[in-house]
């Protein structure tokens, strides 16, 4: 643990919804820490768990067993040192964007005419200064999500927690929002959970990277990205990309595998295409 | 709306294309009437009992120097207003109340879910007894017509808020007074409006009724005394200016809901 704040343990974090009897379980056992003051991205398949992971950092959601831990402290509920974005946009549509971003220093009634000038100087980092008493809905997709960064930057959090911010972006808009946060964190060094299943992605925003079992979810592997910052596209050719991608890749295919075998074996045509792609990779 | 290509500027183009729909509206209306015309002279099955337009004009001839016709106009008016507001400054806190609070919902909602089925015409010889006079009870009526609405309404709204944002607004740090007034509220708004823009029509439905059945003024009222005296024409007028007032009605509901909610850009 570096000085940073925003260091995550789970400690033996089970959750697990419905009756003692048939019990759905999302986390079993998961125990796992994240460094501060790195981009930490959790990488797995749709259904695994990774949503209920960030709400409990988030402290929307109780674990049935276990406790999570940030900087030493549990999480007992939410709170402006966690702040989230949503995959889809979470920004008050009756707000102006300007008011939006407010929100937090207002529920703390906190210097208004401070907060002002705090909350302009992120609308120009974020490129969103002309549009500050626009309302969401006249925002584009990637509009929003810079003011929801703005939104939660104001508050000065210990850790950002992405639940695929980036998913209903096109590739153009992405591409260019994965840049943007690279570079976000390159200044500020707040301590980040990103949670993706684009691979691509998760290379190029991250130092490390956590792979999710199928559920229930655990850490299966865990990878280190030693990509040089700031980082560029150009590195997407590199040897270094190329060997962190196969790795992953493997157990990837092996997981998803599992959860559809978990399914039924209806989908057998499917998974003999896994294990194809999968040879074909060697 | 048309895209009028050119480099016209925004108000002219806005004009032309407020006149094009104008156009056509009264195209439309003068049409309906022409229609009406033709269905009647020609004896069609349904239309050869129905008053052929010039009676509708005679009609209008009438009831224009009349004046209990035009005092019915503020009477109608007083009860549907009476009633519409009593129903949403009795409704919408309620509703809120129990969109928030577990125990007022289990408690009240019962009760609203067993009287709300009872048509607020079935309500009318209730009202009559109950209210000592009889403007009391046309008002009752109305106000059970739109209370309601808006009930259904408010419930319906507060519970479509999404998950997402109470949760955003917990994380930044809102106390439970901030996410009432700041997210449930607003978020609730559009409900709550339309439940006034059906409301509004519905009170109109109900006043009318019990005018017809209860009142002794008012548009409903004289329609049903137009009916009784065979003066037909005058029936269909009386009919019309119903629609008139229920337009106009809905038309200033709406107009509020567009200034109190400014970021809705269509309502």
């Amino acid at each position: 643990m570096n000085g940073k704040p925003g260091h995550i343990a789970f400690e033996n974090v089970t959750v697990q919804f419905g009756e003692e009897i048939a019990p759905f379980v999302v986390l079993e056992d998961c125990n796992f820490e994240i460094e501060s003051g790195k981009f930490n991205i959790l990488v797995g398949t749709s259904g695994c768990g990774k949503t209920t992971l960030i709400n409990v950092v988030a402290g929307y959601e109780k674990p049935s067993s276990g406790r999570v831990k940030m900087d030493g402290k549990v999480i007992t509920g939410p709170g402006r040192d966690r702040l989230v974005v949503f995959q889809e946009t979470a920004l008050f549509s009756w707000m102006t964007v300007m008011q939006n971003v407010l929100f937090g220093p207002v529920a703390q009634n906190l210097d208004k005419k401070e907060a002002k000038g705090k909350a302009w100087d992120l609308l120009r980092r974020v490129g969103l200064q002309d549009f500050a008493d626009k309302y969401p809905t006249q925002l584009s997709g990637g509009m929003q999500r810079r003011a929801e960064l703005a939104r939660a930057l104001i508050n000065n959090p210990k850790i950002m927690l992405m639940d695929e911010p980036f998913r209903g972006l096109d590739a153009m808009t992405r591409e260019l929002m994965q840049e943007y946060s690279s570079r976000l964190f390159e200044e500020l060094g707040i301590t980040q959970l990103f949670v993706t299943s684009e691979l691509e992605e998760a290379i190029f925003l991250g130092d490390r990277i956590y792979i999710l079992s199928a559920r229930p979810a655990k850490v299966v592997k865990v990878i280190d990205v030693n990509l040089p910052r700031p980082r560029d596209y150009s590195m997407l050719a590199s040897k270094e990309y190329a060997h962190v991608k196969f790795e992953a890749l493997e157990i990837l295919y092996e997981e998803a595998k599992k959860s559809f075998e978990a399914g039924g074996m209806d989908g057998a045509d499917l998974i003999e295409a896994f294990d194809k792609r999968k040879d074909q990779l060697k | 709306m048309e895209i009028e290509a050119g480099s016209k500027t925004l108000p002219a183009r806005m004009k032309k294309i407020y006149n094009v729909h104008a156009f056509r509206a009264m195209f439309a209306i003068v049409g309906f009437f022409i229609l009406w015309e033709v269905l009647c002279k020609l004896k069609f099955p349904v239309f050869r009992n129905i008053p052929p337009v010039e009676e509708v004009i005679m009609g209008l001839w009438d009831v224009i120097f009349l004046p209990k016709y035009w005092a019915s106009w503020p009477a109608s008016f007083f009860r549907i207003i009476s009633g519409f507001l009593l129903a949403q400054l009795v409704g919408v806190p309620l509703g809120l109340a129990m969109a928030v609070n577990r125990y007022a919902k289990d408690t009240v909602f019962p009760i609203i879910e067993i009287l709300r089925p009872i048509p607020p015409v079935g309500w009318i010889p209730v009202a009559i007894i109950f209210w000592p006079t009889r403007e009391m009870s046309v008002i009752f009526v109305a106000f059970l017509g739109a209370f309601w609405i808006v009930i259904v309404n408010v419930l319906g709204g507060a519970a479509a808020i999404d998950l997402r944002l109470r949760r955003a607004a917990l994380s930044l740090g809102a106390s439970r007074r901030d996410i009432f007034w700041k997210i449930i509220l607003p978020a609730t708004l559009p409900s709550i409006f339309t439940g006034m823009v059906v409301g509004m029509g519905i009170t109109w439905e109900m006043v009318v009724a019990a005018e017809m059945i209860a009142g002794r003024t008012g548009l409903g009222y004289m329609l049903w005394e137009f009916y009784l005296t065979y003066k037909l024409g005058a029936l269909i007028v009386c009919m019309i200016s119903i629609g008139i007032a229920g337009y106009i009605s809905s038309g200033l509901v709406r107009l509020a809901g567009r200034k109190l909610m400014p970021w809705r850009r269509q309502f």
